[in-house]
């Protein structure tokens, strides 16, 4: 009985540990702009990508300053391509599920605004937007317009940078 | 003749001539001769006033920046404007479409000369246009007006450090009517005299000239004029997309509200 007892501790307390940390699984020291280094270069643009401000960061994302201290924007420059990637590190775990709350927000808000201004001349892009997704790595929120064989390589590369066996 | 008569007939003469001088002028003074038309437009005005008819030479200097309507500017199919405007006059982005938000700066237009992509900026600082004319925001008009206005002066800033000497006006947004891209023109053009006003404010605070260009365009009712608006081919009568004469329309209001000094 007092074996079984101090098992479930030993399973509780580890439990808690892994929740205080935000998900013990990653690192949370990686700027992210090396994290958007690598993952830009797994899906490259023949026009490039430009870099979004704090602007760009401010009116895209509402509030995700308030409760992130890091960030990187990068859309396609070529009009005609969607493609935008947006990596996001939120100051704790709980700030990471509502930063992600944000960016979900902005996929519905990007989605309506090239329906109402570009789907007509860029029919071929809307299927991006079935792939759009966010997902999130311990403290960092990954948020991606692309097809679903680029969003794979973005979110493994982002995955990879953070494993804490990296 | 002797020197009675002759002194005679040259104050008649005299006279007459008197009389029409003072006839003349009444006619010049009191007669309202119509509208003055000035040559320039008041500095210190933002709105650009009606002036005399700058001609082709005008429109020569102009390079227009803007989404599918300013593209079409040199389009073929367009045949009454034809040759108005060249090739090389006309930015826009790949695909003939420019959308106006927070990223506008960072996104790439087709420099016509040498087909190169590059910032709206950087055309700027290397063709460093005699005047600009931008004509952006329908792909844009919902955006938030914060968003709106931000965007649009991000860029005035950005081409005006690029190219100091570029004299730029903000054209005003054209006005729509019902068609297969506009279900509901009353609303989507209130919403477009909202963004008119943020534009023309933009236009006086960044030291700019704005063109009212919408003023011609529309109907009774507000509503882009039927002949004005593109009836078809790959524009599809979507109701915003203009005709050819209605892109001569805004040709010849740009000739007759020119920004001279």
């Amino acid at each position: 009985m007092k074996k079984l007892v101090a098992l479930l501790l030993a399973i509780l307390t580890l439990s808690a540990l892994c929740i205080s940390c935000g998900g013990a699984s990653y690192k949370n020291d990686v700027p992210v702009t090396d994290l958007m280094k690598d993952a830009i270069h797994t899906v490259p643009l023949a026009g490039g990508y430009a870099g979004g401000d704090s602007a760009y960061r401010d009116f895209k994302f509402k509030n995700i300053a308030d409760i992130t201290d890091q960030y990187s924007i990068s859309y396609s420059k070529d009009g005609r391509n969607i493609n935008f990637i947006g990596i996001f590190h939120a100051k704790s775990a709980s700030d990471a599920g509502a930063a992600a709350d944000i960016c979900k927000t902005f996929l519905t808000n990007q989605k309506k605004a090239f329906e109402d201004a570009l789907a007509n001349y860029n029919p071929g892009e809307a299927d991006k937007f079935d792939s759009a997704e966010v997902r999130t790595f311990g403290n960092y929120v990954v948020v991606v317009i692309l097809t679903k064989s680029d969003a794979n390589k973005v979110f493994s590369s982002v995955e990879n940078n953070l494993k804490l066996d990296n | 003749m002797t020197d009675k008569k002759l002194w005679t007939s040259l104050s008649a003469a005299v006279a007459a001539l008197s009389v029409l001088c003072i006839v003349l002028l009444i006619v010049l003074i009191v007669i309202p001769s119509g509208e003055d038309i000035p040559t320039n437009n008041p500095s210190g005005s933002t709105v650009l006033g009606k002036t005399d008819d700058m001609g082709q030479s005008y429109l020569n200097k102009i390079v227009f920046l803007g989404d599918s309507n300013t593209a079409h500017l040199c389009h073929p199919s367009y045949s009454k404007i034809e040759g108005m405007v060249k090739e090389d006059r006309v930015w826009t982005g790949a695909g003939s479409t420019l959308m106006l938000d927070i990223g506008i700066t960072g996104r790439n237009i087709v420099y016509p000369e040498t087909n190169e992509s590059m910032t709206i900026a950087a055309a700027a600082a290397k063709k460093k246009p005699e005047i600009l004319v931008i004509t952006l925001g329908y792909n844009g008009k919902d955006l938030s007006d914060d968003e709106f206005i931000a965007s649009y002066e991000n860029l005035v800033k950005a081409i005006k450090e690029a190219s100091p000497s570029t004299k730029i006006i903000a054209q005003s947004l054209f006005p729509v009517r019902k068609g297969t891209g506009v279900s509901d023109p009353e609303k989507t053009n209130a919403r477009l005299n909202v963004l008119n006003g943020h534009i023309k404010d933009i236009a006086k605070k960044q030291d700019i000239k704005y063109l009212d260009t919408q003023s011609i365009l529309k109907d009774s009712s507000g509503a882009l004029k039927a002949e004005y608006s593109s009836q078809g081919g790959f524009s599809h009568e979507d109701g915003y997309h203009l005709s050819d004469i209605g892109l001569k329309a805004v040709l010849d209001y740009i000739k007759t509200h020119a920004y001279v000094d």
